[in-house]
């Protein structure tokens, strides 16, 4: 594409959406400025997918400069490598999903709203998070962060008659806030060392500050870290998760869980694998994210169990998949000196999850939305048996649902194999890997209770009575943004090789062009596969093309041992033991599902069941950062509007006099700095 | 080449050793019982009856009729990853990562047939099958993952050379114990047949299956009789080791034979247990798995 130039396209593709959100502010009816969003959207996906495919075959894209602000050393400069390409495929495809998909769903489930509420902030969100993955200047990254932050925010506030939905809101307003505020000290302590705001100049800085005065430089690593695994939910800093996700309607949910969790990896992947790449910080903080990423793995999926609110379930299940990446990008930092190859795969898996993750989640949200569509409710003790009416979202349902647990032939199996290979063949080298990668390999299994209780209740089964006055599947406009997606994800599955040269390449980017070995040395040099060598022979095979090739010869070998007497076939009604029940009556409720399992592991979340000791009861409150952090500021913020929105009395009078004395504050105050 | 014919030995062996294998436990029972019983060979005569009955269905859609399939079909694909005298015949494509898994896809096979034939009792057997598998595979997991770091890959081939090479060490006799002792668990055998229930569940999530369904079913029940313990017994007891092929073929099949007796015994002397006693069981023997984790990982 040499006649248009990188930086045309990522500004043809911001003025798009931002035009697309001030046109949508101007909408009355749902259905119009839904198309016209999904128009604009639209345009802006395909000037981002051509950007996208420059960087990937054409190698590093660079921008000049723009808005420099020459006083504090900060410029608008872009930069565009393979893993932020791997993101501007990623985003796109999530964003126009959920967009094409809220048109009908808006309509249906929250017509008595203004469309003015939603389309803009969704199209700002999409521009805000292009922004995050391009720009290559802190002080920018930090204005896309905040803007990404404060769309989404208005994004979850949007159904503001509900009291618990807005309290959702506020307090994701201040975990969030928090996490920004680390993060920004985190960036103004770089930029006094080096006095400039540019990436490239903070990796100077830290190896630097690393020999004069370490401490720093963890520090600065802790604040970074807190800033995004916030945004990433990772426990025990993604409480807000399982509250704000619910309360925002389902195909903003869906844009948060495939995008914004994944922009906390970004960040951590950006700035740890740039900036700190010194041994002393990379071995130390490689443990550390490891085994958060377990502890999140751990409860976040335990927790997920509990619950028998189809979205609660969801986010929950986000925070333990949030871990898996953790995970990998933990393993890679800890051998990023050691054995060069094993980060490289370690951080591919990561990335391969991420992938896999974000087109699985965001379907599943789809998915719940539509059973919500239907019926009007997401208790999972009350649907039932919606499969027969919408085959369609079922079939969605089981391959985004068998993705996530892990199951092959699909996407997740191969990320999470590539996890399970980096963790055990890094477990050989140092034993502590193996723990986390038995923890890994074991929450697996509850992923898949997860998701066997998600789909098998809602989907499978008899008919509820909720479900009687479902008529048939979902409008159209609902089912193709899930057959895309579960394309995707059945793609990713079944044709790794293609991703996985991709992600070579980002990680060729991010650590460096010689740092890693040839491709055909780590992942073998048959296409249809993986064989994978970290250096000592083959660590493990994994070929899906063969293997879907095996399945089908043996699923049609059992077909045919099950045809060959030709027995007649018969209809008939379901048998309950020889009585005549209603099905409503004898359904199998949510709740019973794995009852003794959810006991034997009972309050995971947010309280830890360990033995009644007096230390560890206090861990237990520290760990529970919703009542003494986040719990006490919303508190006090609500409080503090509160005493303030009692000067908004409504008469004229006092208002003039507001201004009054503003005034007069005003010219004192410049006649004491002017003085 | 080699691979479509070891493919093909593999898929023929098990299908027709499976339900004889079951004849002889059936007989082993009659015996314990003091009773005649039936001949080693009514496994394959209940199969052929089963496959002309009538194949009722009670709804249940798509799901419902490809789940027997898909359960038969996964099983086959862990044969194929199984090694049976030798190296597995597709052990270029799948490692014992993806054997689990294989075997894992199996058991969603059945909790999706059991979800889409919409009987309260099945959907109760999809849940006691979640939890059997949520207690036995992590001692699966661990155990493998053992002989996994003490060869160095995950691969089935490797780790047989590589038991070869080395001998007895510490860490893998641990390890097998402990997929010895989950192996009952594994097969659905009495003390941990809590799946199929019979006087609880009524056979639990195969309840609406019938006729060749119903075959299909018990046939990947034979056959993942015979997958486990050729895993235990290639991995774990490689031992004597012969060269020749269609003869180390035999030697297997007589180990199995041995554990499969042995699995049997304990089958006929042992009530059931409930599900909490059995994941009270089943974590016990996770320690004894994760001792041999440990002792892999000093070297031992």
């Amino acid at each position: 594409m040499a006649c248009v130039s990188p930086e045309q396209l990522l500004f043809t593709a911001f003025g798009l959406l931002t035009l697309g959100a001030l046109v949508s502010i101007a909408g009355r009816n749902w259905r119009s400025t839904g198309y016209t969003a999904v128009v604009f959207a639209g345009a802006a996906s395909v000037a981002l997918w051509i950007l996208a495919a420059d960087a990937i075959v054409g190698g590093e894209v660079n921008t000049p400069e723009y808005l420099r602000l020459g006083a504090i050393g900060a410029s608008l400069t872009f930069h565009i490598d393979r893993l932020s390409a791997v993101f501007l495929l990623l985003v796109p495809l999530i964003g126009l999903a959920a967009l094409l998909y809220s048109v009908e769903y808006m309509n249906h489930v929250h017509r008595n709203a203004s469309a003015a509420r939603y389309y803009p902030f969704a199209l700002l969100l999409l521009a805000s998070i292009t922004g995050v993955v391009t720009t290559s200047n802190l002080f920018y990254f930090f204005i896309f962060w905040e803007l990404m932050t404060l769309t989404s925010w208005a994004l979850v506030w949007f159904d503001r008659e509900d009291e618990k939905k807005v309290r959702a809101a506020w307090q994701y307003f201040v975990a969030t806030h928090i996490a920004a505020a680390c993060m920004l000290v985190a960036i103004l302590i770089i930029y006094t060392r080096s006095g400039s705001f540019a990436f490239a100049d903070a990796a100077a800085t830290v190896g630097t500050m690393v020999r004069t005065s370490p401490w720093l430089a963890h520090i600065l690593v802790a604040l970074f870290f807190i800033g995004f695994a916030t945004k990433a939910g990772m426990f025990p800093l993604g409480g807000w998760l399982p509250q704000a996700y619910p309360a925002a309607p389902s195909p903003a949910t869906a844009t948060f869980a495939g995008t914004m969790t994944k922009l906390g990896i970004y960040g951590i992947v950006r700035v740890l694998f740039e900036f700190f790449r010194v041994p002393e910080l990379t071995t130390v903080w490689g443990g550390i994210i490891a085994t958060l990423g377990a502890l999140s793995i751990f409860v976040g999926t335990l927790a997920a169990l509990r619950e028998d609110d189809a979205k609660r379930m969801l986010s929950y299940s986000t925070i333990g998949q949030i871990g898996y990446m953790l995970l990998g990008v933990g393993t890679g930092l800890f051998f990023l000196r050691s054995v060069p190859a094993l980060a490289a795969v370690a951080l591919i898996a990561a990335l391969y999850h991420l992938l896999s993750h974000a087109c699985s989640k965001s379907l599943l949200f789809l998915n719940v939305g539509a059973a919500e569509y239907q019926t009007g409710t997401r208790d999972l003790n009350k649907i039932g048996g919606l499969g027969a009416l919408m085959p369609v979202s079922m079939a969605a349902a089981i391959i985004a649902g068998l993705s996530i647990a892990g199951i092959p032939p699909f996407s997740g199996f191969v990320s999470k194999w590539l996890i399970y290979q980096s963790t055990i063949q890094g477990g050989i080298r140092a034993p502590m890997f193996l723990i986390l990668a038995l923890v890994a390999m074991f929450v697996s299994l509850v992923t898949l209770a997860v998701l066997m209780k998600l789909i098998g209740v809602m989907f499978l089964g008899k008919l509820s009575t909720a479900g009687k006055r479902v008529t048939g599947d979902v409008p159209a406009t609902m089912r193709i943004p899930q057959e895309i997606l579960a394309a995707v994800c059945v793609l990713l599955g079944v044709v790794p090789i293609l991703p996985l040269l991709l992600l070579y390449r980002a990680a060729q980017d991010v650590l460096g062009a010689g740092f890693v070995p040839a491709f055909g040395g780590l992942f073998g040099s048959n296409p249809s596969g993986i064989a994978l060598n970290v250096g000592a022979g083959t660590a493990g095979v994994w070929n899906p093309a063969y293997t879907l090739v095996a399945l089908i010869f043996c699923a049609l070998l059992a077909y045919a041992i099950s045809r060959s007497a030709h027995a007649p076939m018969r209809v008939t009604e379901t048998w309950y033991g020889g009585e005549e029940a209603d099905p409503e009556h004898v359904r199998f409720r949510a709740h019973g599902f794995v009852l003794p399992f959810k006991e034997a592991f009972s309050k995971v979340y947010p309280s830890v069941s360990l033995p009644k000791i007096a230390a560890f009861q206090s861990i237990q409150k520290v760990l529970n950062l919703d009542t003494w952090v986040y719990g006490p500021i919303v508190n006090a913020g609500s409080r503090l509007t509160g005493r303030l929105s009692r000067a908004h009395s409504g008469i004229p009078q006092l208002y003039m006099l507001w201004q009054v004395i503003g005034i007069i504050a005003v010219l004192a105050l410049l006649f004491i700095m002017l003085k | 080449m080699s691979a479509i014919g070891g493919v093909l030995t593999n898929l023929i062996i098990v299908l027709a050793l499976a339900p004889l294998f079951d004849g002889v436990l059936r007989k082993l029972k009659a015996l314990i019982h003091s009773r005649q019983g039936p001949p080693i060979t009514q496994s394959y005569t209940d199969l052929l009856k089963l496959l002309g009955k009538e194949d009722i269905q009670s709804g249940g859609g798509p799901i419902f009729r490809l789940a027997p399939i898909m359960v038969l079909g996964a099983m086959l694909v862990a044969v194929l990853f199984t090694p049976l005298g030798g190296k597995p015949p597709l052990g270029g494509s799948g490692d014992t990562i993806v054997w689990i898994y294989v075997i894992s896809l199996a058991a969603v096979a059945i909790m999706l047939g059991a979800f889409a034939s919409g009987n309260p009792w099945a959907m109760e057997g999809a849940s006691r099958e979640m939890m059997m598998l949520l207690s036995v595979e992590p001692i699966v997991i661990a155990a493998l993952v053992t002989a996994g770091v003490k060869a160095g890959t995950l691969s089935m081939g490797g780790i047989i050379d590589w038991q070869f090479a080395h001998g007895a060490s510490m860490s893998m006799i641990f390890a097998g114990i402990a997929f010895f002792l989950a192996l009952q668990a594994n097969l659905c055998k009495l003390p941990f047949d809590i799946v199929e229930a019979e006087s609880e569940i009524v056979e639990g999530p195969i309840i609406e299956y019938s006729g060749p369904r119903l075959a299909l079913y018990k046939m990947a029940f034979y056959v993942r009789q015979l997958v486990f313990p050729l895993v235990l017994v290639s991995i774990f007891i490689p031992w004597p080791m012969v060269s020749l092929y269609p003869l180390s073929v035999l030697v297997t099949l007589v180990k199995v034979l041995v554990v499969l007796l042995v699995v049997g015994l304990i089958e006929c002397v042992n009530p059931r247990l409930r599900i909490d006693q059995s994941m009270n069981y089943m974590s016990r023997v996770l320690f004894v798995a994760l001792a041999g984790l440990v002792f892999a990982a000093i070297g031992v």
